[in-house]
């Protein structure tokens, strides 16, 4: 079992490394949401440094949330989906192993870039360092929430305005506890209520969405 | 217990009062079958007779609106995982990988079954005619040589039952043989298979029966 786990997790990362696009779109499109604002609000360090930690979160967010289509789309299209249903081990598993690829592949990348972008909100050391536990927390949360609802959709033609209407109101928790402790942070004020909450969403999240996504799964093939 | 489910049992695959629907359409009502080791199913029936439903229905992939399927005397949704380790599935969509090589696709669907080494994977390709196209991106090769890459997939799952949906689309006279051929040697040793073609089926030696649907009356070639 784990070994199905961990070989169906490399044959996503190198499914992703030859699509490198994968990788990069998300990436891209979250470093350039992010530097917009300054340009379009203004360059000023106080009000940068005001909104920084709530754009950056939605850019991360909306990144994660644009990204979800890869996670079952190609594989429902050429049929593997299917084939990983039929498949002898727990699809809970199975699923977990895709989600975690997916998170490596979307997720992690943005975790490395986000102190360029708090140095360029004008965020404080501290607030970049909590910038980074609560993307480190958050955004594994954003993939397994995601796969809930792209699970749902992945049998409809044009699910993508479906899948944001699904996902995002779930994503609200993560957003508002995200951004406020790097605002704490930032005021000097303790994180430890917000990072606690972050950690036990996500252990909850991992244990029950891969079930939830794998039941999602079985309606959305029928 | 004094009554051993292995001895009591019945064999082979049994399907008993199963009905589909189709968007309010009834596809077939009260179908029963059985399947023993030894045997090819042929289902037969015109477009929309509802051929693939009842193979996707036999599969797990979708919900008959009432019946039941056992496998050697088991519900088979029930013991979903015991049926699927016996379960070999080929559909419309072959789920392969484009951007893999043939062998990192079998080698992926390997691992979610039976795990199978190098040295098999590439005795199968040589046995289905891919020889010298291991190491190409299955984008590169033809509709009839992926067609083959399912079919070494199908053979290196030693699975028991084989459920394949018109199999011999786009393959030439020499691989619709060849997959006669291998069918044939499967159900020798004692396989079970279940197919729809709009072929004739003819094969030597075999015990072959016909469901004709909608009607699900059984016959068996003069």
């Amino acid at each position: 079992m784990y070994n199905a786990f961990f070989n169906l997790l490399k044959r996503d990362l190198r499914l992703a490394f030859r699509h490198k696009s994968e990788i990069l779109n998300p990436l891209f499109f979250f470093v350039i949401v992010v530097t917009l604002f300054p340009l379009g609000i203004s360059p000023e360090k106080q009000v940068l440094a005001e909104i920084g930690p709530g754009i950056i979160w939605v850019a991360a967010l909306l990144a994660s949330m644009l990204s979800l289509d890869s996670l079952f789309r190609s594989d429902f299209e050429d049929g593997t989906l299917e084939l990983m249903l039929l498949s002898e081990y727990p699809l809970p598993i199975l699923i977990l192993a895709k989600i975690v690829a997916h998170w490596l592949i979307t997720g992690f990348p943005i975790i490395i870039f986000s102190p360029l972008l708090g140095t360029v909100m004008f965020l404080s050391n501290e607030a970049i360092e909590t910038l980074m536990i609560t993307l480190l927390l958050g955004t594994p949360i954003l993939s397994l929430i995601g796969a809930i609802g792209m699970a749902l959709v992945v049998a409809l033609k044009r699910g993508g305005m479906l899948l944001s209407l699904l996902v995002l109101p779930l994503y609200i928790p993560v957003l508002i506890f995200s951004s406020n402790a790097v605002g704490s942070s930032m005021a000097g004020l303790s994180i430890s209520g917000q990072l606690y909450f972050l950690a036990a969403f996500l252990i909850f999240c991992l244990t029950l969405a891969p079930i939830a996504t794998s039941a999602a799964l079985r309606v959305s093939l029928e | 217990m004094t009554n051993d489910p292995q001895t009591k049992q019945p064999q082979g695959l049994s399907v008993n009062q199963l009905s589909c629907e189709r968007g309010y359409r009834e596809l077939f009502n009260d179908l029963n079958f059985s399947l023993s080791p030894g045997e090819i199913l042929h289902i037969k029936g015109e477009n929309g007779a509802g051929k693939t439903s009842l193979l996707r229905i036999i599969a797990g992939l979708a919900l008959p609106v009432t019946g039941e399927i056992r496998f050697n005397g088991y519900n088979c949704r029930k013991y979903r995982s015991e049926y699927n380790e016996q379960l070999a599935f080929m559909g419309h969509k072959l789920g392969i990988k484009l951007e893999l090589t043939p062998v990192e696709n079998i080698r992926s669907h390997c691992d979610l079954g039976k795990s199978c080494t190098r040295q098999q994977i590439m005795d199968t390709l040589k046995k289905v005619g891919l020889y010298g196209f291991e190491e190409m991106y299955c984008n590169q090769l033809s509709a009839g040589q992926k067609r083959r890459v399912a079919l070494a997939q199908i053979l290196l799952s030693q699975t028991q039952l084989w459920i394949l949906d018109e199999p011999f689309t786009s393959l030439d006279v020499i691989g619709v043989e060849l997959f006669l051929k291998i069918i044939r040697e499967h159900v020798c040793q004692g396989g079970m298979v279940l197919l729809t073609t709009h072929q004739e089926v003819t094969l030597k030696d075999c015990t072959l029966k016909y469901l004709q649907l909608p009607d699900g009356t059984l016959s068996e070639p003069e």
